[in-house]
């Protein structure tokens, strides 16, 4: 019986979507609407502001603030409330209908931040209730992949191995020295011009590392987040299979090499296909809404009048 | 299947075996963590790690589908929570006349893993009440909740205060929920889908979700909540609230049956798994670990065998307040003095009348204590809690913890919904803390088996990295060692931290404890680290808690901060590392150990801003509300951030229990 009643309502609400669409279009004079943007706002800023007036239009137009309770519940609690009287909810069915009626007749329905939200919520809400979530077929969804790439990338990664000169030990400027003498040190060994035993010597070889490196490939974000700003940022820099630095940590300075740096790729649709697939929905409901507004749109004669200055 | 059936049927020995020869039961296999399955197996991940790694997160989150923080006005999504744990920025309250956000956050670091853990209370009424022609949508009680937040959020919330035997579901939903079972399935729903979405599968494994609600009991306004963890999307239909079950036994019987003992529908579903994790025991007013059941019935041997098994961690440290330890209390010292709520239950902040100042018996070292008698007594330990932390967002925002231009949090705190105060939440609550997991691998089961087992630890929001290890063999030289011989010598010569120490070796049990300072952000430099004190409990002949706090280390030269300009002199550590043993070891006394890690002195959140707004308090009935907060002697100025690390306790005996 439930189910009944409900897809009854359900188809009741399309109508009254296809209503709006329907006579938004026909009308014989398009209303006019007088959208306010301010003039340093971004075109983004710009389009929400006339989206949401001519969605809240469109609910005034079909007498949504006279009849959603919300609205009228709202506004008579404001009149209430500003006449200083008691806002019990028990006293108000009686009256609701007058107070919200005084409430509009000084057009507290526009400009109340509630009752505006409610009326936008409220069409957009009548505008999706027939909308079915599906899901992508293969083709879509591959489709759908393969365009937006560069959000499932994977970023750039690098192994590495390294030596630490911690500056609690010895101090920032020796730590750095150490750091600098080692990778001068360790690039001559491998090109020849100096001998293994003279690096071979533990104090310049650092110290007890604070952080464990498997030695795997890992990003340059992961390691900032690891071992401090820029550390990461400095390590994905190095040439590959020189020693590199002194690179400066949170806890001191580092002698690196690089030992393999694995360029960004973007992963397999196969192991992302949740997310993909939940990205495609979530566009498509939003691709629909936005044809249904501007459906809307177009039954309006609409002015855009910039307001000087940002008083959000 | 056949293990889950071996551990079953050892549990109902086991209770029968109560009737028989001794109290005690053997009940270390039937705590074990079930093993991972080929579709839920640990090692699938590029950063697998057998030495563990250090995951931060936060396993505390509101969103929009919590009712407290829709009627705040708090629109963020369960996605949108999750993509600002991913790094993304979100807008957040208030929202302008056009309805766009006037402000937006951004965390500097992503979280390793998050769960969203909305209020499971009011799903079906919130969704009902929203959704035209729903069967609740025309009632009374909808009508109110759309026309009239502030009256709803009270009325609303006083039904998760009715005491558990009065319990009775929100009107409009009918008198057995029937009504709003249907709008509740879709939130939860949505909820899965969510987490679903965001769960990195990929060898990446660079962001972990986790399915979740919170089951928000609070009778009598004395809070008991709890967040319910699954291991993985086979979960039940619907999430068990305190109208479904009033008492936390209940809680428990029904995620057994609905979850833990339920076989998955086939062969590619992983099982079901569960965990609780209480959270503001300081909110409790006595209640969170009094030592009887629900009915007021004497505990017994199930009962503490089932808390045991379904609540292997609490969350001691968030937005209200810390829980572990008070100042002035038998078990407290000085340092207890951090981020501690003037009063023991919710009625204060919310209501704006309270009672109770904080009772002992609601901190993790009283309640840690009283769980080795209660092992003593039953051959179980009911309180054998590891530590995390999180933040307990109203505004889904996952792991901001800054003290920095904190945007307040929402929830019993500030809304903010019209406008930002100048102190923008409640001045004694704070932005929250992380929890930390030391796992292989940033992957559920990883993480799941770590929360079992209690290898994790909670910060007040800075990302210290703290390892903590405790054995029998010789340690000297191990603060030599770099940080991966560290780790190996202190997992091959004993436990970590969660872990339980038998059978002694030695004289005395030594502990190593190694701490890093968080390395910070290109906007904030990490702080210093100050020192390290480990903190061992036991109880008396009495049955009395007792705690003593022994400093381990500490920076050779401390830092200070100035509380007009919050500048920080030079001094601290980088890292800090310890060896220390038991000077008073006694090999016949239970008794458990804990690491707490503080940074040096920073400038707490509200310091910032009344410095700021610099109100003169020599007249603080001539200022206005909040500002006037600036002005009183509840909160800190300075503070000390820290982490505490989950114990490690110590049994004496060579046999878990009998």
């Amino acid at each position: 019986m439930a189910r009944h009643v409900l897809r009854f309502v359900g188809i009741a609400l399309a109508l009254l979507a296809a209503r709006f669409v329907w006579s938004a279009w026909l009308s014989p004079a398009k209303p006019s609407l007088v959208v306010a943007v301010s003039a340093d706002g971004s075109s983004a800023e710009r389009a929400q502001r006339v989206r949401d007036a001519v969605l809240l239009e469109t609910a005034i137009l079909h007498g949504l603030h006279r009849s959603d309770p919300v609205v009228t519940g709202r506004l008579a609690l404001n009149v209430l409330f500003a006449r200083g009287e008691d806002v019990s909810i028990d006293a108000l069915p009686e009256r609701r209908r007058a107070l919200a009626d005084e409430a509009i007749a000084m057009g507290m329905h526009r400009s109340d931040a509630v009752a505006r939200r409610r009326l936008i919520d409220r069409v957009e809400h009548a505008l999706m209730r027939d909308f079915e979530h599906e899901a992508p077929d293969a083709t879509e969804l591959s489709a759908y992949f393969s365009a937006h790439s560069t959000r499932y990338q994977r970023p750039l990664r690098v192994r590495y191995e390294d030596f630490f000169f911690a500056n609690g030990r010895r101090g920032k400027g020796a730590a750095r020295e150490a750091a600098a003498e080692l990778v001068r040190a360790m690039n001559a060994m491998a090109s020849g011009t100096k001998d293994e035993a003279a690096v071979d010597d533990s104090g310049a070889k650092g110290d007890p590392t604070v952080v464990i490196n498997q030695k795997k490939p890992v990003t340059a974000a992961e390691l900032n987040r690891r071992l401090g700003a820029g550390f990461g940022d400095s390590v994905a820099a190095c040439t590959v299979d020189a020693w590199c630095g002194p690179i400066a940590s949170a806890y001191g300075f580092h002698a690196v090499r690089v030992l393999e740096r694995q360029p960004a790729e973007r992963p397999s649709l196969a192991d992302i296909r949740s997310r993909v697939i939940d990205d495609w929905r979530q566009d498509r409901r939003e691709a629909e809404l936005a044809e249904r507004v501007d459906a809307l749109r177009r039954g309006f004669d609409i002015q855009i009048v910039e307001r000087p200055g940002d008083d959000e | 299947m056949f293990a889950r059936l071996a551990r079953s049927s050892l549990a109902l020995l086991a209770l029968w075996s109560v009737a028989g020869c001794d109290d005690k039961v053997d009940y270390e296999d039937y705590l074990l963590p079930p093993e991972s399955t080929d579709f839920d197996e640990i090692g699938r991940c590029d950063d697998f790690n057998p030495l563990k790694t250090a995951y931060f997160g936060d396993t505390h989150v509101h969103t929009r589908y919590s009712l407290d923080a829709n009627l705040q006005g708090t629109r963020q999504t369960v996605r949108d929570a999750y993509r600002f744990a991913q790094g993304e920025p979100m807008g957040i309250q208030p929202y302008d006349e056009e309805g766009v956000a006037t402000r937006t956050i951004q965390l500097e670091r992503p979280l390793d893993f998050a769960m969203v853990s909305d209020h499971a209370e009011f799903f079906g009424l919130q969704g009902g009440c929203e959704t035209p022609g729903s069967e609740v949508y025309d009632s009374r009680q909808c009508q109110q909740y759309r026309n009239n937040a502030e009256t709803a959020f009270i009325g609303l919330n006083l039904l998760l205060a009715f005491p558990q035997n009065f319990v009775s579901f929100p009107e409009a939903c009918g008198p057995d929920g029937a009504k709003c079972r249907g709008p509740a399935q879709d939130i939860w729903a949505d909820t899965i889908d969510a987490a679903e979405a965001f769960y990195d599968r990929t060898s990446d494994c660079s962001f972990t979700t986790f399915v979740g609600y919170e089951w928000t009991g609070n009778p009598d306004i004395l809070n008991l909540h709890r967040n319910v963890v699954f291991r993985n999307a086979n979960v039940p239909d619907q999430p068990f609230s305190y109208f479904e079950e009033p008492a936390p036994e209940g809680l428990w019987r029904a995620l057994r049956r609905e979850c833990l003992d339920r076989d998955p529908p086939d062969d590619d579903t992983p099982p079901c798994d569960v965990l609780t994790i209480p959270h503001n025991s300081n909110l409790s007013g006595g209640r969170m670990f009094e030592e009887q059941k629900t009915d007021g019935a004497p505990l017994d041997v199930a009962y503490v065998t089932e808390r045991a098994s379904m609540e292997p961690l609490m969350e001691v440290f968030q937005h209200k307040g810390a829980s572990e330890c008070l100042p002035g209390a038998l078990t407290g010292d000085e340092e207890c003095d951090f981020e501690i709520l003037p009063y023991s239950n919710l009625a204060q902040p919310v209501l704006g009348s309270g009672f109770g100042t904080p009772n002992p018996a609601d901190f993790l070292r009283h309640v840690l204590a009283r769980g080795l008698a209660l092992e003593e007594m039953f051959g179980v330990n009911p309180f054998k809690y590891g530590v995390v932390a999180s933040t307990d967002t109203h505004i889904a925002a996952a792991g901001n913890v800054t003290e920095l231009d904190f945007p307040g949090n929402g929830g019993a705190g500030s809304g903010n919904i019209d406008g930002v105060p100048p102190i923008p939440d409640v001045i004694e609550f704070n932005p929250g803390g992380l929890a930390v997991i030391w796992a292989e691998e940033n992957s559920r089961p990883a993480l799941f088996d770590a929360m079992r087992r209690k290898e994790t630890y909670g910060t007040s929001g800075p990302r210290i990295t703290l390892r903590f290890f405790g054995g029998w063999a010789d340690q000297d030289g191990a603060c030599a060692l770099d940080a991966a011989a560290f780790a190996q010598q202190g997992y091959d010569s004993g436990v970590p931290m969660g872990g339980t120490l038998r059978s002694p070796d030695a004289a005395a049990p030594t502990f190593t404890v190694s701490a890093l300072r968080d390395p910070g952000t290109a906007q904030v430099p990490g702080t210093a680290l100050e020192k390290i004190h480990i903190v061992k409990g036991w109880v008396d002949d009495q049955g009395t808690p007792q705690a003593k706090t022994y400093d381990v280390v500490a920076a050779d030269e401390l830092a200070t901060v100035d509380e007009q300009t919050c500048e920080v002199t030079a001094g601290g550590a980088d890292s800090l590392c310890a060896v220390w043993t038991d000077p008073d070891f006694d090999p016949e006394q239970r008794a458990y150990y804990y690491a707490r890690v503080l940074e040096s002195p920073t400038c707490r959140w509200s310091t910032r801003r009344c410095n700021e707004l610099a109100p003169d308090c020599s007249d603080p009935d001539a200022l206005e509300e909040p500002t006037r907060t600036c002005c009183r002697d509840t909160w800190n100025r300075t503070i000390k951030e820290r982490a505490w690390s989950s114990p490690i306790w110590f049994e004496p005996g060579d046999e878990p229990a009998n």
